[in-house]
């Protein structure tokens, strides 16, 4: 945690930007590595998109007891505005105040998870922990990466919500959207780039003429004075719900950008389909971990058992997370209870047990590959640990921090890295991810070869 | 977040000057220093339990929509201080992180925080020591230039030259930085250095200077004659502080001995100062009224010149005025005008008619609060409308480059045509000044 806290402390803070403010989270870990010109497979290099705060939220009043010199400096200072200050400190005017006090502080920490939410913010993150998603309906976050001395903050699609305008229009996982509505989205300081340096160079070895160097220089403010911010770029990514929009991506292992034009509008997501497979398995996916998950998962395996079915493919693929309970509850219904997680905290570490029941008498396959994140991470590594499941198909993405909630009675939240998760025997996933037993990369665009290699694993057992 | 700092405060078109080392006073305006001063301010950071405990309940209590500021602080940081799994911040950090977020939301630049080394360097400031390179600053086009270096200073010895367009300050670009903030990153202590990288015209190659930070010699006032066949005398002020009035006293007296008979008062590039240093100046050249200030609860208060301190036998007088002087600044030349004690000369002020009060804080930081408004005796809200120039004279590109000060030079022609058409040491201050 500290190491990782240092690496982020070096970077640009994004976490708290208005709308992409559930799209926190930035490249964390593998950006030494990285490079603009690799082809290959992108590594997991970015945090995901926190669906939703996943421990249970605290109610902010119940702490404020006791007093420092800290306290006191801060007291003083709101008096004095109070007192003093030429226009009145509206009861409006001190909320306003009180969020820039939070905001500022989290802003402080450099932690991308650990973030503030104005009261808009916090509604788009309810509404997308309800299966909610507004502007194209895709989970983002944002990737870093960096390259000699440029650091870059891209928007990188983790993934499309089924039904919604981003998965219509194809966008994949580990796209990158460069340009929104036709202006380059700022990642990085244009008078950084390689090509930049570069010419810098040459001009100082007198391989090219100052002109050249001085319009390439000019152009760089200008691409800069032209392009739009990251926080309004997430703002219109996660929080319209009308109009076109539209994106030049870049996708991993093609040289030609793609252009398209998509919708927003708000879009509806059912956090669980399932459907028989032949021979008596069946298959269920969980796009999301809520409270509704819980529920539609319990009806579909009784469904299942009531027809018979012997094996469970569960598909976790592109499933951001979510709520640790709606986790719990599901890893339940399958190993029939003991060790569901193991959280670190501040000074302590504890094991999180939930009471016997019956254990599901099917065998278990689960489904993962770089979009499966967070609590959908824990689920599918306490499912191996504990259910005997095989996990198939590529790397998690290697979100291991639980977030706390501090909801503050005006609508808005703090949101602060309180704990670390790790599987029921204690695999810690956090900045690596949980690598399947069986790898199965998808390639083609049709058919699911994924799937066809986890039926292929389970028949024998049945 | 570094970004908060990134605001374009003022539309491009518009020239806003600043220099360097005089920028954190320029940053709080001038300050409100007598009245105020007794309001108990140490008193009040005296611990109240009953009530903060009250304040807590209350907050619990309600269940409207607003938040408490200090509790809400207070309730966050100690969860963080508790509970963040990441490395431990240091707390004073993030306490004076939520103060300069709470006072960012009120959107009144003026009204900051001044943590013990910025409001050391303040308190310096205001006694008249600077330190720095000595450079003055320009942003224009979205760029950040050096307008001129001052004489006698280490960028002047470094060889900076007006015009040098500021690309990095140690090695990080300022672009897309407020002036402000690239003025705060060029200053530091005497004996510290700062590396400039520099696009110069007509130089290919970015130049790079590496200058060692000194005390400037900054004079508050200077002072020539200007003319001498005329006797037309000349006083730069650059700044309200607690040095002002003695150095513009023997400015005057040296003047008068010479044989002053018409005086170019200079305001332009003064971005203010302290609210009375400013009544004593404007007291040398006017009678009455020279500015009301109304605080919060709508109390005005009226300063009028102090009589003792007016420049008598007076003399035809001129101002410059430009676009960076403010408030004090503004303040004597609206008194001026108003009581038409002399002509304006120059370009519109820059329209600051906000007052600050600095209180000290314990722990030796500081906080800088917009605490009044102020008009002008005729009753002008300078926020709203800044002091315009009885004659018009603006600068132009060709007028800095061949460096010739036509403001100045008109000055100079208005007064000597006043003498020309008046009797020698006419004593009448009320005389007509279009």
């Amino acid at each position: 945690m500290r190491n990782r806290v240092k690496t982020i402390a070096a970077w640009l803070v994004v976490a708290a930007f208005a709308g992409g403010a559930f799209v926190a989270g930035a490249e964390l870990r593998s950006w030494q590595t990285a490079s603009m010109s690799s082809g290959s497979a992108p590594a997991p290099t970015y945090a995901l998109l926190k669906l939703t705060p996943e421990w249970s939220p605290v109610t902010l009043a119940t702490t404020g007891q006791g007093t420092s010199e800290n306290r006191e400096l801060v007291r003083s200072i709101v008096k004095h505005l109070k007192d003093y200050y030429v226009e009145p400190i509206t009861g409006e005017r001190e909320t306003a105040m009180a969020r820039g006090a939070v905001r500022a502080m989290l802003e402080y920490l450099s932690d991308p998870d650990s973030r503030f939410l104005d009261p808009k913010e916090r509604a788009l993150l309810d509404d997308a922990r309800e299966g909610r998603f507004h502007g194209i309906g895709a989970v983002l976050a944002l990737r870093r990466q960096k390259i000699g001395d440029l650091d870059m903050a891209k928007i990188v699609v983790v993934s499309p919500m089924p039904g919604s305008p981003a998965a219509a229009a194809g966008l994949k996982p580990g796209d990158s959207i460069t340009h929104l509505d036709g202006k380059w989205i700022v990642t990085h300081d244009p008078f950084k780039t390689p090509e930049i340096k570069n010419m810098e160079r040459a001009v100082r070895n007198k391989e090219i003429d100052e002109f050249t160097f001085q319009k390439a220089c000019e152009a760089a403010f200008k691409k800069f004075k032209e392009g739009v911010q990251i926080r309004d770029a997430l703002e219109a990514l996660t929080a319209r719900s009308s109009g076109e929009i539209s994106l030049q991506i870049e996708r991993p292992g093609r040289k030609e950008p793609i252009e398209c034009k998509l919708p927003c509008r708000s879009t509806q997501v059912d956090p669980v389909t399932a459907r028989m497979l032949k021979k008596g398995i069946v298959y269920i996916r969980i796009s999301q971990f809520n409270k509704r998950a819980v529920s539609e998962f319990g009806a579909e395996l009784n469904q299942a058992r009531a027809n018979g079915a012997k094996g469970l493919v569960l598909d976790l693929r592109d499933n951001p997370g979510g709520l640790m309970d709606a986790a719990t509850e599901v890893t339940r219904r399958i190993t029939g209870g003991g060790a569901i997680a193991v959280i670190r905290e501040k000074g302590r570490r504890h094991t999180i047990r939930v009471p016997n029941t019956r254990r599901l008498d099917m065998h278990v396959a689960v489904l993962i590959n770089s979009g499966t994140a967070s609590v959908a991470e824990l689920v599918a590594g306490t499912l191996r640990d504990n259910a005997a499941a095989s996990l198939v198909g590529t790397k998690t993405f290697g979100d291991g921090l639980l977030q706390t909630p501090l909801l503050l009675h005006d609508g808005s939240a703090a949101v602060l890295t309180t704990g670390r998760m790790l599987t029921a025997k204690g695999f810690d996933f956090e900045g690596r991810g949980l690598k399947p037993d069986r790898e199965v990369a998808q390639y083609k665009r049709n058919g699911d070869a994924q799937l066809e290699q986890t039926v292929k694993i389970l028949l024998p057992k049945l | 977040m570094k970004g908060l700092e990134r605001t374009d405060m003022k539309p491009r078109s518009r020239q806003f000057l600043i220099a360097a080392l005089v920028i954190s006073s320029f940053l709080c305006g001038f300050t409100y220093r007598d009245i105020g001063a007794g309001h108990g301010v140490l008193a009040a950071l005296q611990l109240l339990p009953g009530r903060v405990a009250a304040a807590i309940t209350a907050n619990l209590a309600s269940d409207d929509a607003e938040l408490k500021a200090t509790e809400t602080y207070w309730s966050v940081f100690t969860y963080l201080d508790a509970n963040y799994l990441g490395q431990k911040p240091d707390s004073k950090q993030l306490t004076y992180a939520a103060i300069r977020g709470i006072l960012a939301s009120l959107g009144d630049r003026y009204t900051r925080f001044l943590d013990p080394t910025e409001y050391t360097q303040i308190q310096e400031e205001n006694r008249g020591n600077f330190e720095g390179i000595g450079a003055v600053l320009e942003a224009k086009d979205g760029r950040i230039i050096v307008k001129n270096p001052m004489a006698n200073t280490p960028a002047e010895r470094a060889g900076l030259r007006a015009g040098d367009i500021i690309l990095k300050v140690d090695n990080d670009m300022i672009q897309g930085l407020d002036i402000t903030e690239v003025a705060k990153r060029i200053r530091g202590h005497r004996g510290t250095k700062v590396k400039l990288a520099i696009k110069r015209e007509g130089v290919p190659k970015p130049l790079e200077f590496e200058i060692e930070r000194a005390v400037i010699p900054f004079e508050i006032v200077t002072w020539k004659m200007e003319d001498d066949a005329s006797k037309i005398g000349y006083i730069r002020l650059g700044q309200f502080n607690e040095k002002s009035d003695e150095k513009m006293d023997d400015a005057l007296t040296q003047l008068e001995r010479l044989g002053m008979r018409g005086l170019v008062l200079d305001l332009r590039e003064n971005p203010g100062g302290l609210l009375d240093v400013a009544v004593d100046i404007g007291s040398r050249f006017t009678r009455g009224d020279i500015v009301i200030v109304q605080d919060k609860g709508g109390k005005r208060t009226t300063f009028s010149a102090e009589p003792s301190k007016y420049h008598d036998p007076a003399c035809p007088l001129a101002v410059l005025i430009d676009q960076n002087s403010a408030s004090a600044s503004e303040i004597v030349a609206g008194a001026i005008r108003d009581h038409k004690a002399g002509t304006l000369v120059g370009v519109d002020t820059f329209g600051k008619g906000l007052v600050q009060t600095i209180f000290n804080l314990e722990g030796g930081a500081a906080v800088s609060v917009t605490t009044m408004k102020y008009f002008t005796p005729s009753g002008q809200d300078v926020s709203r409308e800044k002091i315009h120039p009885d004659v018009v004279v603006e600068l132009t590109e060709q007028d800095l480059k061949s460096k010739k000060d036509v403001q100045l030079e008109r000055a100079v022609q208005i007064l000597r045509e006043r003498l020309g058409a008046t009797q020698v040491g006419t004593r009448n201050e009320k005389r007509d000044s279009t």
